[in-house]
């Protein structure tokens, strides 16, 4: 039954993705000149590069999670907090932020002349190791604060108060309670988090800098990019799969649960919060406040101190180009998106084996860097059509197909349980093809705007397909904000970055829940 | 004639068994304590569930290879009958499309939910929406109805109302009806008005863990 000719038809979903996947392993295996050289992994090169790559990973995740947890724990207990709203979509738009907008909001705080950074010598440089580890926690504590606090917010109402009932102390409330509760969440926010730092590309590139502090993503585009060593590229291209791929399967990622979350509710937990206790949680958050605020203030403040000086012409032009691919990109994702679902949809229950590999195929592109689906692609269509004239389509389809697991994670679990309670109406009523959709459509539509608005904001921070495809006359925003940066011409960077930053905010606005809207 | 022939489901840990043969135009009603395998017996009818042995007939034709949208029969379910996200119009509408407008109206409004008309199902009490629910079940053109305690939510006043139209749709149309109920007074009343109703009693059997159903003539 499973693969009668009804049950085709379904899996011709996954097709643009299994073929997109198809093409960049051809090309890395057919374009590549040299031989490979194993003893390029005893190089010395490669051996630091590796080496840097996971220590960064591993110290910003841990820092993350351990900056993360205080947040989530007063948002929790707090029962008021001044800005909690606020707050939230603030950490949401401080994880989808694109890195340049961070990156130019840094420079201004903490580069060679930042506002932070005074005295003689400079007490602190950008460069390097903790410059990295900064932006990496700006980038991805916000998200670790979205998990932890969705997860306190799981436990029942009734285990806070048997906690005050039997007078827990505080440590036997964490490790009965606390713990427990988030002990389920933080192996795969852990590797998510990694993964996500591992596979870093814009921070890299701009903090990174010099051969000391250089990661195998950026090892890889230097490989193709100055190098035209393919080989090379490869071999680095598949390292970063296996190690990001093996992480994420050895943390249990199987697509079951969503990370992000876009709608975090608050409950209270009833507890009553001694006057020192509150008094730290006020703190931590104020804290946490600042921490995500001054680079987005510092961003705003530069760009408008100089506002005579405006670049109007090509700082448009650059939007235009962003949004252009952006939008065109997030147009073709969550449609895709949603149709790839159909074949794990469509065996979930009969046949889970074939469900799981329905679901692996629709989200196989988690795993592999952005960058090596861009280098096979690249190594695929350069000997066959001109890559300067195809740019945009072909950003647009690479954007779209990095975007394309985003979209299945957020809708996967809603649409699962939307089966389980009517697929057997359906059965029922026996719609044709077209009622068929019009249920399914009239269901998702509300989800699928803000969702929308999530792969916008994701496209538009895009840097490292940009960076192989791009047309450098032609720039989106992140690449024009990195040329600026780059030469130090912060003024102008920080008006691009506050244009990105609008735009962000905005989708995010809009993607957050403010209330209620449907019935 | 709807023929059940040593039918075996196994739902882990128990296996339930059902044999039992319902006339064209005749009821059954299916009795038994709650979570014994009653609405399983009507989940392996309507083809959701897998079935380990036995033969379902329809007429002479086996039904146990058929998806549920190719059986003849159509279940009203204990829950999630309607779309949440659609008003009870547009649910009855998507539900009974051979059915002209005028005709879906005069059934709402028989069963006294035609001013709920454009309101979402969750702004419905339990026995309004169930009472839309079996509009859509009992006027679709299955010829088999399968019906899980479907007055169970209706207050005394509407009780004999719906119980009424429901005997008087299944008449009218020819239908053959299998129903859930634990309601003396529901069977009794069924049975005062329809002339062929037979009774099955569905129940676990401690030791071995499995339910057994035989059809018992009135």
């Amino acid at each position: 039954m499973a693969f009668s000719r009804r049950a085709v038809i379904p899996w011709l979903t996954l097709l643009p993705a299994v073929l997109a996947s198809t093409i960049a392993v051809w090309g890395l295996l057919s374009a590549r000149r040299e031989s490979f050289d194993l003893g390029f992994f005893t190089d010395p090169y490669f051996v630091s590069t590796l080496t840097f790559s996971l220590k960064q990973a591993a110290l910003s995740c841990v820092l993350a999670l351990l900056l993360a947890l205080p947040v989530a724990r007063a948002l929790t207990f707090m029962p008021q907090l001044f800005g909690r709203r606020w707050f939230m979509t603030l950490t949401a738009l401080a994880f989808v932020m694109p890195s340049f907008v961070l990156i130019t909001g840094l420079m201004i705080l903490l580069g060679a002349n930042g506002w932070l950074n005074f005295g003689d010598p400079r007490p602190w440089s950008l460069f390097g190791l903790q410059g990295i580890l900064l932006a990496h926690v700006y980038l991805n504590m916000p998200l670790a604060v979205r998990v932890l606090y969705q997860a306190l917010q799981s436990v029942p109402q009734d285990s806070w108060r048997l906690s005050q009932q039997h007078r827990l102390t505080g440590w036997q409330r964490w490790s009965h309670i606390e713990w427990p509760a988030i002990k389920p969440h933080v192996g795969l926010l852990a590797a998510f988090i990694f993964v996500l730092c591992f596979n870093s590309f814009a921070v890299v590139l701009t903090l990174g800098g010099g051969p000391k502090s250089t990661t195998l993503e950026l090892a890889i585009y230097q490989a193709l990019k100055y190098d035209f060593n393919l080989s090379e590229a490869l071999l680095l291209s598949v390292v970063q799969a296996v190690i990001a791929g093996s992480v994420l399967l050895a943390a249990g990622y199987s697509g079951k649960s969503s990370l992000f979350r876009i709608a975090v509710q608050h409950r209270p937990t009833g507890l009553a919060v001694s006057v020192a206790n509150a008094l730290g949680h006020r703190l931590v958050y104020a804290v946490a406040w600042v921490f995500l605020l001054l680079p987005i203030v510092a961003v705003m403040i530069k760009a408008l101190s100089h506002g005579t000086q405006l670049q109007g012409i090509p700082l448009l032009a650059a939007t235009g180009q962003s949004l252009l691919i952006a939008v065109s990109a997030a147009l073709v994702a969550v449609p895709l998106g949603w149709l790839m679902l159909w074949p794990a949809r469509h065996f979930q229950g009969t046949h889970a084996r074939i469900a799981l590999w329905a679901e692996w195929l629709a989200l196989h592109h988690m795993v592999i860097p952005t960058l090596v689906i861009g280098v096979g692609w690249f190594a695929f269509w350069v000997s066959r059509i001109d890559i300067n004239r195809a740019s945009i389509p072909l950003l647009v389809m690479l954007n779209a197909l990095v975007l394309v697991p985003f979209v299945v994670l957020q809708l996967k679990p809603l649409l699962v349980l939307w089966d389980q309670q009517h697929r057997r109406l359906l059965g029922n009523w026996r719609p044709n093809l077209w009622h068929r959709f019009f249920i399914e459509w009239t269901f998702i539509v509300p989800t699928l705007k803000p969702l929308f608005a999530l792969a916008l904001v994701l496209a538009l921070g895009d840097v490292p397909l940009f960076a192989l495809f791009g047309q450098s006359d032609q720039p989106t925003l992140t690449w024009y904000i990195y040329r600026l940066a780059g030469s130090y011409r912060l003024d102008q960077a920080a008006q691009a970055a506050l244009m990105l930053l609008l735009l962000s905010s905005l989708l995010i606005y809009w993607m957050e829940p403010r209330h209620a809207n449907r019935r | 004639m709807l023929t059940v022939a040593n039918l075996v489901v196994d739902r882990p840990p128990h296996r339930f068994h059902y044999d039992f043969v319902v006339p064209t135009g005749g009821a059954l009603i299916i009795k038994g304590p709650s979570g014994e395998g009653k609405s399983t017996l009507l989940d392996a009818l309507g083809g959701f569930l897998t079935i380990a042995a036995g033969e379902v007939t329809w007429d002479g034709q086996s039904l146990v290879d058929l998806q549920p949208e190719q059986r003849p029969m159509t279940t009203l379910f204990q829950s999630h009958n309607l779309f949440d996200h659609l008003t009870v119009a547009r649910n009855v509408a998507l539900a009974l499309p051979q059915l002209p407008l005028s005709e879906r109206v005069a059934a709402l409004e028989a069963l006294g939910v035609s001013e709920q008309q454009d309101q979402y199902p969750a702004n419905l009490s339990g026995g309004q929406r169930q009472r839309v629910g079996l509009i859509t079940a009992l006027l679709r053109p299955e010829p088999v109805v399968l019906l899980d305690e479907p007055f169970r939510e209706l207050d005394p006043a509407t009780r004999f109302q719906t119980i009424s139209w429901v005997i008087e749709q299944v008449t009218a149309r020819n239908k053959t009806l299998l129903l859930v109920s634990h309601n003396a007074d529901d069977d009794a009343l069924i049975q005062s008005q329809m002339t062929d109703v037979r009774e099955t009693l569905v129940r676990l059997n401690d030791h071995a863990s499995t339910a057994t159903a035989n059809t018992a003539q009135n």
